[in-house]
This record gives structure tokens, sequence and C-alpha cells, in this order.
């Protein structure tokens, strides 16, 4: 733990001996979670390397970790309840216990999505093929993801929102990334011309990046949380607020020219 | 942890100017439900400056909690507002203290006239104690010449029920103030000052030598009460401010810091000082 932690109203720097009952409580809240993180973002590498190189030993130890990812959410949640029982934080410390409360449940689904990779792993016998890997894009979107972690930990640490919103870009390469990575399973799926697509392998590999790009959601929640904690501001459901808007006025468009040609004014 | 000072730095900073530039001013509200203002307030002991310059709605219907660390004008400010610093040779106080619109200490004003309006109910209970339930609810009335049996006995009712006190001290209105509970004592202070027929109500940390239960009795009074009256209250409990009151002023060293919502001031307020205060960093 680093010594200077705090500074008090008159600016003057603190020792965690200086500091007050809850700021201790909530340092030690911020410490467990970016723990948390760094476990789940370890877990994600763990299943890249064992995607990449055949490792079921690896993918194993991913269940095993897995337990230690459950742990750490209760832990978290439980000095969070604490701390509101016992010192009833408002404000930036309110904001601060809310967002962990929700972050740390987004990490742990994050880390059973990462589990259930490892398990489609664990199911198939043989490595999967390197040039069909290298097709759909697996590695860069795995890279895009670790990115993702390392800039929402640094965010948390250096209290940076404009690393968080970093997040946001990188989920859209995500998504765009899983679509063509689709459309080219789809294509695959569909060519059984020459005999030699393993379409066993192929919706594997589907869900292998179907998890990938939840994890990418999962991110950016978190990332919103932490943008929640430090500017007070709710970005959660806007994006798609707009986008349910356009598509809305787009149907009852269509609709209206469709009635105006079945219904032609005398 | 840098929990509030790395993150602040959009929020404004500590001034020594504040007055109107300190209310945000809550959504929804409307020059009407204005009920009592102050403009420029300033009260000085001698050469010292209790409060500067405070501009200060108080609504009516709602209440409005003065927090802040002790020594920050914030009881200064509230005697201001039904001219209790009359009584203080030393204090000075200038500005406009404007009830329904009309300054209370404009020169004809009677400050007696005024202390009908504007209700106090002080830190401890103030019961007369050896003057019967009754004639302590009544006291006011009397005071200015009203005997009309019938009329107190309605308005002692009237008050002792409006101050949840009347079922329990109903059948021994005769009985000595003093013979009450501390927390029903409070209560019975508030009815007093109800039993006058207030606009606005003034309540100087009406909780702080009170238990828990009658402190939560009170705070459900005050909950009742803000439906007819316009409420201020000083507070030094923060959880008490974030629980009854609708908008919140801070204070720090006699200047008003900021005002508004107080959902506002304890989810994210606009001030750095303010949030330090609130988190029980300073004060």
């Amino acid at each position: 733990m680093s010594q200077t932690v705090a500074k008090n109203f008159s600016g003057d720097s603190l020792t965690h001996n200086e500091m007050t009952a809850i700021e201790k409580e909530l340092e030690n809240i911020k410490e467990l979670t970016v723990g948390m993180m760094e476990l789940v973002k370890e877990q994600l590498k763990r299943s890249c390397n064992a995607l990449m190189q055949h490792d079921t030993r690896l993918a194993s130890d991913i269940l095993r970790y897995e337990l230690r990812v459950n742990e750490l959410e209760l832990t978290i949640e439980k000095a969070c309840e604490q701390v509101i029982a016992l010192h009833q934080p408002v404000a930036t410390e309110l904001r601060f216990i809310l967002a962990v409360f929700k972050a740390v449940s987004e990490l742990e689904r994050l880390a059973d999505h990462v589990e259930g990779i490892a398990r489609v792993l664990l199911d198939k016998e043989v490595p999967f093929n390197p040039e069909t890997l290298a097709q759909l894009e697996t590695e860069a979107m795995y890279s895009e993801s670790e990115q993702m972690f390392d800039d929402i930990i640094n965010s948390l640490n250096d209290q940076d929102t404009d690393l968080a919103r970093t997040v946001f870009k990188r989920d859209k390469f995500l998504n765009k990334t899983f679509k063509r990575s689709t459309q080219n399973i789809l294509e695959q799926l569909r060519d059984t011309s020459d005999g030699t697509t393993d379409s066993s392998e192929l919706l594997r590999l589907f869900q292998v990046l179907y998890r990938l790009e939840r994890i990418g959601d999962l991110l950016t929640n978190v990332a919103e949380l932490i943008i929640f904690y430090l500017e007070a501001v709710v970005i959660k459901h806007k994006k798609k607020r707009k986008r349910v808007e356009k598509k809305i006025a787009e149907i009852s468009h269509n609709h209206d020219e469709d009635g105006a040609e079945q219904n032609p004014k005398d | 942890m840098n929990f509030i000072t790395n993150i602040k730095k959009n929020k404004k900073e500590p001034t020594e100017k504040t007055s109107t530039s300190a209310i945000a001013g809550g959504e929804g509200v409307h020059p009407h439900d204005v009920r009592m203002e102050t403009k420029n307030l300033s009260v000085m002991y001698g050469k010292t400056v209790g409060v500067k310059n405070v501009s200060l709605p108080v609504y009516n219907e709602k209440v409005t909690a003065f927090i802040g660390p002790s020594g920050c004008g914030k009881t200064t400010f509230l005697r201001a507002l039904n001219r209790m610093h009359d009584l203080t040779r030393e204090a000075v106080v200038t500005g406009e203290v404007l009830l329904d619109g009309l300054d209370i200490y404009a020169p004809k004003v009677n400050p007696v006239t005024i202390r009908r309006k504007i209700g106090m109910v002080f830190q401890k209970p103030t019961p007369f104690p050896t003057m019967s339930i009754y004639n302590n609810v009544v006291a006011g009335l009397k005071l200015v010449g009203i005997r009309d049996r019938k009329l107190l006995d309605e308005v002692c009712e009237k008050a002792l029920q409006q101050a949840a006190l009347w079922n329990e001290v109903k059948d021994r209105l005769n009985t000595p103030g003093g013979s009450l509970s501390g927390g029903q004592q409070q209560r019975l202070s508030i009815a007093r000052a109800l039993a006058i027929e207030p606009e606005v109500l003034l309540m100087d940390e009406p909780t702080s030598s009170l238990d828990p239960l009658s402190s939560a009795k009170i705070e459900e009074l005050i909950h009742d009460l803000k439906t007819k009256y316009a409420i201020a209250i000083v507070t030094h409990n923060m959880q008490q401010a974030a629980r009854v009151s609708d908008y919140t002023a801070f204070f720090y060293v006699g200047n008003l810091v900021e005002f508004d919502e107080t959902k506002k001031i304890f989810t994210n307020p606009s001030n750095e000082q303010t949030e330090n205060y609130i988190s029980g960093k300073f004060g």
C-alpha cells in the first residue's frame, strides 16, 4: 500500500495511519476490487494461451481460480455492506461503494464467460486449427479485451475517466470483429463443397467468440460504473436509447409509407 | 485514497464571496413557493462577523436544513430569521429578511408580532417546569391577552395533536410540564410554538439532547408539519439533515458555501468544501 494515499481538507497528504476509519475501509475495498480485476484479467490471459496452445492444464486452472473469483465477489460485497451500515457514506464515497458493488457482480459474470471458454477447450480433444483461429481474428479479440482490462484498472487507480472512455471504443472494435468473424463462420458452414469444413470446430469457436464479445460488453459496464463514481454521471443505456428511438422512427416511417401505398388518396 | 481531492477538478473552489452564488436551486421550485428570504444578510457581534452576506430562500411546505461545523454561523443565521439578535446588545444585523416579501427588520415592524409568525424551537426543551402542560401550550396566546377558555381548549388540543403529544398527555393536562420526559418536553415546546399558529417554524438542533427514539419521533413530526409550514432546522447530525430536509444550506466560517436540494447535496455536491464536510473530513 502506498504511504501517501489521501489529502485532507487543507490539502495535506495523509499516510494510511492518518486516514479516517471510512477512508481505510474504502482503500481496502479498492485494493480488493483492483485485485479481483487483475485476477479475472489473468483468467482471460490463461484462456487465450490455453486456446492457442491447446493447453488443457491451463484450462483446468481457470476452473480452479474461478472459485477464488467467486470468493472475492462475496468478500467485496460484504465489505461494501459493512461500510454502508457502519459509516453511512455520502457523495463520492457513496458512489464509489455503489459502483464497486455493481462492478464486482459484472466481473463475476465476466469470469463465468472465461470459465465457459475453458469448458469449450476441455471438451475438445484436438487443438483448434491455427489457420481458422487466425481467420476468425481470435487473438485480436483477446488482445483488445486484455487492453480493456488494463484501461479499466488504470482508470480506477489513476481516477482517469478519459481512460475509462477508451473502453467504449475498444468495445466497438470487439463488436465489429465479432460480426465479421460470425459472417466468416456462416460462409464456411454454407460452403462444404470441398469436404474440409469442420462444422463442430466452427461452432465451438463461435461460442468462444460470442463469450469474448460479451466480455467486452461487461467491461464496458464496469467502465460506465467508474465514470459514475468519478463524475456522478449515468451514461448507461443512453446510446441504446438513441438507437432504439431511431429504429422505432424508421419502422414508423416505413409503416406510414406502406399505408400510403395501400390506401392512395382519391 | 484520493476519493475526493483528486476528482473535484470540476468543482467550485471555496470562495469568500458566497451569498447567492452558492445557490444552485432545485428543479420545480417557483418564486411563489418562497415563504422567507434573506438578502445579503450579515450578522456582526462587535468586530466579529458571524454571518457574511447570505442570501437564501426558505420554501413553503419544505424543510430547509442548515449544516456546518461549530461556529460556522448557522445558528446565528437562524436566530436572525426571527430577530432574536435584537436582545443582544453587541449584535448588528444588516441586509434584509423578508417574510412573504416584507422586511421583518423594517423600522415600524414589532418583533413580538414577527415572533408570532415565526415560531422557534430550541436545542433544549424549554417548558415552564411548574406550569401545567395546558398552560405551557397556551402561554403565548395568554401573553397576548386571549382568555376565551373554549378557544384556548381548542388551540391546546390542536397544537398537542400536531406535536404528536395529545394521546400521551390528554388525561393529565394539569400536571406540570416538567414532569414529562425529555422527548415529550421537546414536543411540548413544539406544541407551544405551533399554538400561536406561525407561518414559519425555526428549529435549533431540536433533537440534540434527546435519545434516538425521541429524536425519531421529532423527525416524524417534522415530516408531518412540513405540509403546513415552512421549516428551517439547524442540525449537527448529517443523517438527520439528509432524512428530514428537502433543501440543505452548508455554512462555513460565516459564509453560505452551498445551497441546493438535499438529495443533490448528499449525492453530488457542487462544492469541495461541502463534500469534505458531509463526508466527515473536517468539522
